[in-house]
């Protein structure tokens, strides 16, 4: 027998320590979050970096190390420059559209920067720098020169947050500018989605979609975006319609918030539209 | 040191291959594993990463261990290719 397991040993040797080298290195990447094991990484990763750092010091030992982060200090300096100046390029062109547009809208708009944004792409938010001490009030319209935005939701006395389109809360009528097919638009967390409008509607990719009459919240006829594709559903009866915004909510810096003027003539008769309904 | 568009060659994979087909399979396998732990612990990465790979590297490159075809160098250096 021991000379079965010799012999066996001796034929097979190269396997039996491949497995065995296999099997530590399997139980090691097991221990990968064990402590004792991080801090040996974490000793074997400074002492690295240290003979590491001696090593680059001593082929730097004649360069001038002073002088060159000096230059390398400036040369950060003068990127961050540039980029402010391109930012402000950016900002120009932005702002120099957007006043163009107030000068030919004939609603009161007010200007705004974006101070801060919530990336999500199921409930987009952002915190404007206008406030009620501004005149922006809850569920004004917030648009840039080229399109719809989102609506303000709440308000505080220098700031607003706004819910943009890119939130599936975010619902508004909408219309083919060139058919006139009413739809409700929304957010399904990918792109602006147009549900359950009859096939045989009149509607065609590359039409314009704008703010339809009905909505209460928003002026009509402000730009919403353009149809990219027609889905049947299954059962073929309707179909959903995809719609590419205008305005690209991640990228705007600035943006317009429609003053609505109070039409209470029209809130009258709402008014009294719900009450008859009650 | 040489790198193409961020592509470098493994200089440790070069060693090992080397040394497997000098050497034989046992020591291209120890090898292996001790070049691999060493990368695992300097790199920072997943502990026993690479010293899974090497350790299969250099078996498979001992594998080819042979007195008669290390004489053949232009095998060797197809086989070192290979394993780049």
């Amino acid at each position: 027998m021991p000379r079965f397991i010799s012999v066996f040993l001796n034929n097979f040797k190269e396997y039996i320590v491949l497995v065995l080298l296999l099997i530590i290195s399997l139980s090691l990447i097991t221990l990968n979050d064990n402590h004792k094991v991080k801090n040996i990484r974490l000793y074997a990763l400074g002492t690295f970096a240290s003979v590491n750092s001696f090593l680059s010091n001593l082929k730097n030992f004649f360069e001038d190390r002073a002088y060159i982060d000096g230059l390398l200090k400036h040369n950060a300096e003068l990127t961050l420059q540039v980029n402010e100046l391109r930012n402000y390029a950016y900002q120009y062109e932005e702002l120099h559209g957007q006043s163009e547009f107030i000068k030919t809208s004939k609603y009161e708009l007010i200007s705004a920067r974006i101070v801060s944004r919530l990336v999500s792409k199921v409930s987009g938010y952002f915190i404007i720098s206008k406030g009620s001490l501004d005149g922006v009030t809850e569920s004004m319209p917030v648009i840039t020169d080229e399109g719809l935005v989102g609506i303000v939701m709440d308000v505080a006395s220098n700031y607003s947050t706004v819910r943009t389109y890119e939130n599936s809360l975010f619902k508004v009528a909408v219309k083919d500018q060139r058919s006139g097919v009413d739809g409700i638009l929304n957010w399904d967390g990918k792109e602006l989605i147009i549900k359950n409008v009859p096939t045989t509607e009149d509607v065609e990719v590359g039409d314009r979609v704008i703010v339809s009459e009905l909505s209460t919240i928003i002026p009509p006829a402000i730009p919403v975006g353009i149809i990219s594709s027609k889905e049947s559903t299954v059962s073929g009866i309707l179909s959903n319609i995809k719609v590419k915004p205008y305005t690209n909510v991640n990228k705007i810096e600035n943006v317009l918030v429609v003053k609505k003027s109070q039409n209470f003539q029209l809130d009258s008769l709402f008014n009294k539209i719900n009450g008859v309904v009650k | 040191m040489i790198a193409i568009d961020a592509i470098a060659p493994d200089i440790i994979m070069i060693l090992l291959v080397y040394y497997a087909l000098k050497y034989g399979q046992l020591y291209g396998t120890f090898l292996g594993s001790i070049f691999g732990l060493l990368f695992d612990i300097i790199s920072g990465g997943i502990l026993g990463s690479a010293m899974f790979a090497k350790t299969i590297s250099g078996f498979i490159a001992g594998y080819f261990y042979n007195e008669n075809k290390i004489e053949t160098n232009i095998s060797t250096m197809f086989l070192c290719l290979l394993f780049l």
